[in-house]
């Protein structure tokens, strides 16, 4: 069973902040389906470097706004 | 649920129906490699109409009652059928082989044969199950 990504994403408030967007209408706008951007805000997958640019664009913010990546923790001296 | 999530559930249920049929019906002759091809040829045929049947009817209720955009193909729709896929792909190189060996043992063309259409049914309820695994969980 495939872990589930280390990708957090603020999807769900970019999206109430651009006027309350639905799922349905951001796949429309990103070229996906609606179970895709569900699987996505839900952290169950990772798309693909197109659309996670696709879908900043569609919120109008930078891709790190979008997606964020944990930094690894710092080696101990 | 997508289009194809359900599509893939109502396949699942109409091959497990309708072969698990054929082959609760064959297992012993199956086993004991004493059936003959051609007596058994018009309960596969039956078999294939029904599973061609319920699978398309699943179909039409399902797009009858869908909804606009259900149905479209992206990249991860893509993913999941190559995943799938490739899963059925292994279990039917697998059932490809031991029926080779099978042969080799001196089994019957009765046997044989259904060992492949086995292997075969395996491999597609593997795909059909992991599509809609990968469905539901992380990918």
């Amino acid at each position: 069973m495939a872990k589930k990504t280390r990708i957090t994403n603020n999807i769900r408030r970019l999206r109430f902040e651009a006027g309350e967007m639905t799922q349905a209408e951001l796949a429309r706008k990103v070229g996906v389906t609606r179970q895709t951007v569900i699987a996505i805000e839900q952290g169950r997958y990772s798309p693909s470097l197109e659309v996670a640019f696709q879908m900043a664009e569609a919120f109008g913010v930078g891709l790190e706004e979008v997606f964020q990546y944990p930094k690894a923790p710092a080696a101990k001296a | 649920m997508s289009f194809h999530e359900k599509s893939a559930a109502i396949t699942l249920a109409g091959l497990v129906i309708w072969y698990g049929i054929y082959f609760a019906l064959h297992a012993e002759m199956i086993l004991s490699g004493e059936g003959v091809l051609a007596a058994s040829t018009a309960i596969l045929f039956v078999t294939m109409i029904g599973f061609v049947a319920i699978v398309a009817a699943g179909h039409i209720v399902v797009a009858i009652f869908m909804e606009k955009g259900d149905d479209e193909t992206d990249e991860r729709e893509r993913f999941i059928s190559l995943k799938a896929e490739r899963n059925g792909g292994f279990i039917l190189g697998v059932g490809v082989v031991l029926t080779l060996g099978l042969m080799l043992v001196g089994a019957t063309n009765f046997a044989a044969a259904n060992a492949l259409l086995f292997a075969l049914f395996v491999s597609e309820a593997v795909s059909l199950a992991s599509k809609l695994v990968y469905y539901r969980q992380a990918i």
